[in-house]
C-alpha cells in the first residue's frame, strides 16, 4: 500500500515536474513578436531585407522580436501617417515631431501615443539616461512623456543648402548670402545657363518662410507667433507684419521668373529632384557640418549657407522623435526595441548604414566609407536622414565628413541663444476647434503663398480674412493668457 | 439606328452636313486628351521638356516604356490585384445582387416588402463617409485586405432594383407556377428559367459591376496603405503625386539608380496608356452591348 | 405571437428564398447599416480612449450639437454648400440640354454608321475613370508642358498660365469635365427613347407638311419629356451629394482652388484624413445625409405625383 501511494505520489510529482517544464519551453518558445516601425528617410531601400534579415538575427535571442520597417520618402510619410493613425492600423512605433502632420501635441490630444512616462525608466533605462535633461522634459506634455526624443543637435538654424560643384562652375561667392533675397542673383545664373536644373527648389513646407524665423508658440501651422527675442512678448499674426509681405512679394517675383519650380505648391516629393540632381539650392535647416551630411545622403557634393543665427524655441525638443502607436500588442517589446536603437552602436549603425562590408567598409572608429565598387547612386542602401532614427552620438560618420561631428553638435547646442519662450508649452484643448479651422485655412492659403505661386497682393488680404473668421484672434488672446501665466509663475521662481 | 429607312422624314442634304461636321468635331474634342496621352508616352522627354506637350513631338521615342518595364514590378503587381478583385468582385456582386433582387421579385414571397424597403432605405439615407470608414477599419478591419475592396461593393441598390424590376416583366408568372408545380427548388427556378429569360439585364448589370472594379480607386484611396496590395488606379494616383511609388516595392528595385535619368513626364502617360489600355481594346465590343443594355434598363425601368 | 409564426411558417417554406437574401442581407447590414448608427459619432467628441473601437465610442464624452455649431460658424459651411448646388445645378441644366441636344442631332444624321462612331466617341469617357481624367486634364494644363501653356497660347504671344494655382477658370474646367464624363452616356439613354418612338407620328406631320423643325419640337422632345422629368427630378434629389471623384483628382487636392473646388464630400475626406479631426467631418457627413434623405423623401413624392412607375417607393 504504502509503495503503491508513494508510486503514485511520485508519478503525480514527476507528472507536476514535466508539465513545469513543459510550460517554460513553450514559453521560451514563443513566437517572437514582430515590431512594424515606420518613418520617413530617402525613400524604400532595395537591400531592405538584408538588412532586415541581419537586424532580426541580433534581435531575437536578445529581446525575442523581429522587425518590419516601412520605408518611405518624406512627402509619402506625410500623407500617409494621417491615415494609419486615423485608421487604427496594427503597428507599433512610429517618427513623430513637432512639425509633422499631425504634429506630436495633436496626435497626444487625440490618443494616438502610448503614454511611456513610467514604462520608460522600466523598459529603456539607457536611452533616457543618455539624454540630456532639455530633451526630456522638452518632450513633456502636462508631465508625462509619449515619444522619446533623437539625441541630436538641439538648436535649430536656417539657410540654403546648395550643389557645390554648380556654384564652383558659375563662380558664385555663396559667402555674400546673408538674407534670403541675397540670393537671387545666382538663381539667375543658374535658370539661364542650365534650363533642365531647378534653381531654388521653394517647395510646399520646405520654404524660403522658415528663414523669417518666428517662435512658433502654438502650432506650426497657426499663425500666433512671437519673436525669438521679443522685448514686450506680445503675441501676434505674422500675416501681418511687413517682412512677412515682402518675403511673398520676393517669391512670387522668382516664381514667375521661373526659379522655383512651377508645381513647388503641390510637390510634397521633395527628395526625389534632389537626389536626382536636380536641385541647384534649397532652404534647408542646418547644423554643424550639414553640407558633407546632405553630400552623403545624395550623392552629390553639398554646402550650406547659414541665414538665422541658431536658436533654442521649446518646440526643438521635439524636432525629431519615435513614438509607440495606441494599436502596439506588445508595448514592452516596442520599448526594449528602442533601448537598442538608443544605446547599441551595432543595431543603430546596421539600420543607418546597411551591413558592414557590403554597404560600407569602416576606416577608424568613428569612420566609414563606401566599399570598392560602391557608390552613392547604386549602392542598394542609403537611407539618409540619420537624425529620424534616434541617438546621433552612437553613429559613424562618413569618410567625407569631419569624426569631430557630434563634439561639434555639443558645442553648438552651447552657442545658440534661447527663444524667450523657450519652456513654454501651449495646451490647445480651450480652442481646439479654432486650431482645427486654422489648420485648414493654412493649408489653403499658405502653399500657394509661401511658395510664391500665387500673388500675394490679392491672396494674402484673403488669407488673414479667412484666419480672422476661423477664430485666430482668440487662439492668439488665449495664447497670450496661458503664456502671461507662464511668465508670471517662472518670474516668482 | 434605324432612321435611315424614314425615308422622307431626313434631313436637307445642307444640314445633315452641317451636323456632320459639327457633331464630328464635338467627337473629336472628346476622345482628342486620349489621343494626346497616347502620343505623349510614345515621344522623347527632351522634346516634352522643351516644346512641352504635343500632338506632333519632335522626337519619337520608346524610352518611356523602357523604363516603366524596368520598374514594372509595382506596375504588374497592381495589374495582378486589380485583375483579382475584378474578377471575383464581378462573379460574386452579380450572384448577391441577382439572389436578393430574385427574392424580392416574387410575388408570392411575403416578406418581399420588408427586403426591398430594406434595400430602398439604403438610397435614402446613409451614415456618411466618417462612420463608414470607423466600421470598415475599426470592425470590419478591411484594410490593406483584397477583401476590402470588393466587400462594400457586393451590394448597389439602384442595380438589385433594376434587375428585380427585370425578372418581373421578363419572367412570366406561369413559367414559375408551371416549375414550381414540377418540383424545381428556388435555386434550379433561378439559374434554368429565370436567369436565361434575363440574360440581357444581368449581362449589364454584370458590365457595370466589371467596370466598377477595374475603375475602382475610391476604395483603394481609404483602405490600401500597402504598396504590394495597391490596386492599378490607386497606382495612377499615387504615381501622379510622386512617381517614386513605382519604386514601392524594396526588394525588387532596379539594380541602377534610374531616378537621375528617369524621364518623368513621359513616364507617367505611358503608364496612363498602360492602365486604359484594355478598356481601348475592348471598348468597341463591350459598347454595343452596353448600348443595348441600356436601352433595355432605359425603357423597361 | 401570430406574427412570429407566420414567420416561422414562412420561413420554412421558403428557406431555399431566405438563403438567397442572406448574402445581401448582411452586406447591407455591414456596410450601410452599421454606419448608420455610427452617426452618433457627430454627437462625441471622438477620441481613442478605449482599446476597442465600440469601447472608445462608449467613452468618448458626450458633446451635443457643439461639433455642428462649430462646424457652421467656419466660412467652409457655407463655401462647401454652397459649391455643392451650384456645380450639380450647372449639371443638370446644362447636362440635360446638351445630352437631349445631342442625341436628337445624333438621331438625325444621314448618316447611320457613322453617327454611331460618333456616338461611341461620345461615349468612351464614361469607361475611363476619374483619376485617368486627371491626368488627360494635366496633359493640356501642366504649366511647363501643359498643351495649353506650351501650343496654344505660346503660338498666340501670351503668357502661361499657372493652370492650378488660379481659382478663376476652375468653375468652367469642371462643369466641361463634367459634361465630357457623362454627356455621351445620357445621349445615349435619350438616343434610345427617340428611337422607341412610334414612326406614325412623324408620318402623320409630314403629311400635315411640318417642317423638321416643328417636328423636333413638337413630337420628339415632347416625347422625351416623361424621361427628361423623370431624371431631373432624380438628380436633384441627390444634388447635394457631389462627384468625389470629380473634385477630388481633377484640380489635384489643391488647397488654393478650395475655394472654387471644395464640395462637401472632399471637404469631409480632407477634415478626415488628412487634418483627423473626427467630430468636424462626420458633423459635415451628417448634415449632408439628413438634408439629402429630406431632399430624397421630397424629390420622390413628386415623382410620385408624375409618373409612378419611376417612384422609389
Amino acid at each position: 500500500m504504502f509503495n503503491q501511494k508513494r508510486l503514485v505520489s511520485l508519478a503525480v510529482l514527476g507528472l507536476l515536474v514535466f508539465s513545469l517544464v513543459a510550460a517554460s519551453t513553450v514559453a521560451a518558445k514563443t513566437a517572437p513578436y514582430e515590431i512594424k516601425w515606420y518613418y520617413p528617410c530617402n525613400g524604400p531601400q532595395r537591400d531592405l531585407e538584408l538588412i532586415i534579415d541581419e537586424a532580426n538575427k541580433y534581435l531575437v535571442p536578445k529581446i525575442n522580436a523581429t522587425l518590419k520597417m516601412f520605408q518611405m520618402d518624406f512627402g509619402t510619410y506625410a500623407q500617409k501617417l494621417p491615415v494609419l493613425l486615423a485608421s487604427g492600423e496594427k503597428f507599433d512605433i512610429f517618427f513623430i515631431a513637432s512639425w509633422t502632420t499631425p504634429s506630436y501635441r495633436e496626435a497626444v490630444a487625440k490618443g494616438y501615443l502610448v503614454d511611456i512616462t513610467t514604462l520608460w525608466d522600466k523598459y529603456a533605462p539607457k536611452s533616457k539616461a543618455q539624454l540630456p535633461s532639455g530633451f526630456i522634459y522638452g518632450t513633456q506634455i502636462n508631465g508625462r512623456n509619449y515619444a522619446i526624443p533623437a539625441n541630436k543637435e538641439l538648436a535649430h538654424q536656417w539657410g540654403f543648402v546648395y550643389r557645390a560643384d554648380i556654384a564652383k562652375k558659375y563662380g558664385f561667392d555663396m559667402s555674400k548670402i546673408k538674407k534670403f533675397e541675397d540670393i537671387e542673383s545666382m538663381l539667375k545664373v543658374v535658370k539661364e545657363n542650365a534650363p533642365d536644373m531647378i534653381p531654388l527648389q521653394n517647395t510646399v513646407n520646405e520654404t524660403g518662410y522658415k528663414m523669417l524665423d518666428f517662435d512658433r508658440i502654438v502650432s506650426d501651422t497657426i499663425p500666433a507667433v512671437l519673436y525669438n527675442d521679443s522685448k514686450d512678448m506680445k503675441v501676434f499674426n505674422e500675416l501681418e507684419t511687413p517682412e512677412v509681405k515682402q518675403y511673398f512679394r520676393t517669391v512670387r517675383k522668382w516664381y514667375l521668373a521661373g526659379y522655383i519650380p512651377a508645381d513647388a505648391p503641390t510637390m510634397t516629393n521633395f527628395t526625389e529632384p534632389r537626389r536626382a540632381g536636380k536641385v541647384f539650392a534649397y532652404c534647408g535647416s542646418l547644423k554643424p557640418y550639414v553640407g558633407e551630411e546632405v553630400t552623403a545622403s545624395l550623392g552629390f557634393p553639398m554646402e550650406a549657407v547659414a541665414v538665422t543665427p541658431p536658436v533654442v524655441q521649446t518646440r526643438d525638443a521635439c524636432g525629431s522623435m519615435m513614438a509607440i502607436s495606441r494599436t502596439c500588442k506588445n508595448v514592452p517589446t516596442a520599448l526594449k526595441f528602442l533601448e537598442l536603437l538608443n544605446t547599441d552602436p551595432y543595431l543603430m549603425n546596421l539600420i543607418l548604414y546597411g551591413i558592414e562590408g557590403k554597404h560600407y567598409v569602416k576606416i577608424n572608429a568613428r569612420q566609414i566609407k563606401m566599399p570598392p565598387g560602391v557608390t552613392r547612386q547604386n549602392t542598394g542602401y542609403r537611407v539618409g536622414n540619420n537624425w529620424v532614427f534616434g541617438n546621433q552620438y552612437i553613429t559613424y560618420v562618413w569618410d567625407n565628413e569631419n569624426p569631430n561631428k557630434w563634439e561639434a553638435y555639443k558645442n553648438w547646442n552651447l552657442t545658440a541663444t534661447n527663444a524667450k519662450s523657450r519652456g513654454f508649452n501651449f495646451d490647445f484643448e480651450p480652442v481646439k476647434n479654432e486650431i482645427a479651422a486654422c489648420n485648414a485655412v493654412w493649408n489653403e492659403y499658405m502653399p500657394g503663398l509661401t511658395t510664391g505661386a500665387v500673388d500675394p497682393d490679392t491672396v494674402l488680404p484673403q488669407a488673414i480674412a479667412k484666419f480672422k473668421a476661423a477664430g485666430l484672434d482668440k487662439i492668439i488672446a488665449e495664447a497670450q493668457r496661458q503664456l502671461d501665466a507662464w511668465l508670471k509663475k517662472t518670474k516668482k521662481k | 439606328m434605324k432612321k435611315a429607312s424614314f425615308g422622307p422624314t431626313a434631313i436637307s442634304p445642307l444640314a445633315n452636313l452641317i451636323l456632320t461636321v459639327v457633331l464630328g468635331l464635338i467627337a473629336f474634342v472628346i476622345i482628342m486628351p486620349v489621343i494626346l496621352v497616347i502620343v505623349v508616352s510614345f515621344s522623347g522627354e527632351q522634346s516634352v521638356l522643351r516644346y512641352g506637350f504635343s500632338f506632333f513631338p519632335k522626337q519619337w521615342s520608346l524610352e518611356a516604356y523602357k523604363f516603366l518595364f524596368a520598374l514594372r514590378y509595382q506596375l504588374f503587381n497592381a495589374y495582378w490585384i486589380t485583375i483579382q478583385v475584378t474578377l471575383l468582385g464581378t462573379v460574386l456582386s452579380l450572384m448577391t445582387m441577382s439572389f436578393y433582387a430574385y427574392a424580392i421579385s416574387r410575388k408570392d414571397f411575403k416578406y418581399r416588402n420588408f427586403f426591398t424597403f430594406f434595400v430602398v432605405i439604403t438610397i435614402m439615407f446613409n451614415g456618411g463617409l466618417v462612420p463608414w470608414y470607423l466600421v470598415s477599419t475599426q470592425l470590419l478591419h478591411l484594410q490593406d485586405r483584397l477583401w476590402g475592396l470588393i466587400f462594400p461593393y457586393l451590394m448597389d441598390a439602384w442595380w438589385v432594383l433594376i434587375l428585380r424590376t427585370n425578372f418581373r416583366t421578363s419572367v412570366p408568372e406561369e413559367l414559375i407556377e408551371a416549375a414550381k408545380i414540377d418540383g424545381a427548388g428556388e435555386f434550379r427556378l433561378f439559374f434554368s428559367v429565370v436567369a436565361p429569360l434575363a440574360r440581357a439585364a444581368l449581362a449589364t448589370i454584370g458590365l457595370l459591376c466589371t467596370l466598377r472594379f477595374w475603375n475602382d480607386w475610391w476604395l483603394g484611396l481609404l483602405l490600401i496603405n500597402d504598396p504590394r496590395k495597391t490596386p492599378l488606379q490607386l497606382l495612377l494616383y499615387r504615381v501622379y503625386n510622386a512617381i517614386q511609388f513605382l519604386l514601392q516595392s524594396p526588394g525588387n528595385l532596379p539594380k541602377e539608380d534610374v531616378l537621375s535619368n528617369l524621364p518623368a513626364n513621359t513616364v507617367r502617360m505611358a503608364m496612363c496608356v498602360v492602365v486604359i489600355a484594355p478598356i481601348l481594346v475592348v471598348f468597341p465590343f463591350f459598347q454595343r452591348y452596353f448600348v443595348k443594355g441600356l436601352t433595355i434598363g432605359a425603357i423597361k425601368s | 405571437m401570430g406574427q412570429k409564426r407566420g414567420f416561422w411558417h414562412e420561413f420554412k417554406k421558403n428557406k431555399a428564398l431566405f438563403l438567397m437574401l442572406l448574402p445581401g442581407f448582411i452586406v447591407l447590414l455591414l456596410n450601410n447599416y452599421l454606419p448608420m448608427f455610427g452617426v452618433i459619432i457627430a454627437f462625441k467628441n471622438f477620441k481613442f480612449v478605449g482599446d476597442t473601437f465600440i469601447e472608445s465610442l462608449l467613452k468618448s464624452e458626450w458633446v451635443g450639437f457643439k461639433n455642428f455649431k462649430f462646424l457652421f460658424n467656419t466660412a467652409d459651411a457655407y463655401a462647401i454648400t454652397r459649391n455643392t448646388l451650384l456645380y450639380n445645378l450647372a449639371f443638370i441644366v446644362i447636362g440635360l440640354v446638351v445630352a437631349v441636344g445631342l442625341a436628337v442631332a445624333l438621331s438625325e444624321m444621314r448618316f447611320p454608321r457613322l453617327a454611331r462612331i460618333y456616338q461611341g466617341a461620345m461615349f468612351l469617357p464614361y469607361f475611363l475613370s476619374w483619376v485617368v481624367a486627371s491626368y488627360l486634364v494635366y496633359a493640356f494644363l501642366g504649366f511647363d508642358t501643359g498643351f495649353i501653356n506650351k501650343t496654344i497660347l505660346a503660338r498666340l504671344g501670351l503668357p502661361p498660365v499657372s493652370w492650378y494655382n488660379d481659382p478663376r477658370p476652375w468653375p468652367f474646367i469642371l462643369v466641361f469635365m463634367h459634361l465630357w464624363k457623362w454627356a455621351g452616356y445620357n445621349c445615349v439613354v435619350y438616343l434610345a427613347a427617340i428611337l422607341s418612338i412610334d414612326p406614325e407620328y412623324y408620318e402623320a406631320a409630314i403629311i400635315d407638311g411640318a417642317s423638321k423643325w416643328q417636328q423636333i419640337t413638337n413630337i420628339t422632345i415632347p416625347q422625351l419629356v416623361p424621361l427628361m422629368t423623370v431624371l431631373t427630378l432624380l438628380n436633384i434629389g441627390r444634388i447635394f451629394y457631389a462627384d468625389f471623384g470629380l473634385f477630388f483628382h481633377i484640380p489635384r487636392n489643391t488647397g488654393i482652388l478650395y475655394p472654387v473646388t471644395n464640395v462637401i464630400d472632399t471637404y469631409v475626406y480632407n477634415t478626415l484624413l488628412y487634418m483627423g479631426d473626427i467630430g468636424m467631418s462626420s458633423a459635415a457627413g451628417l448634415y449632408q445625409a439628413v438634408v439629402g434623405f429630406t431632399l430624397v423623401i421630397i424629390t420622390n413624392t413628386v415623382i410620385r405625383k408624375t409618373n409612378r412607375d419611376y417612384a422609389l417607393f
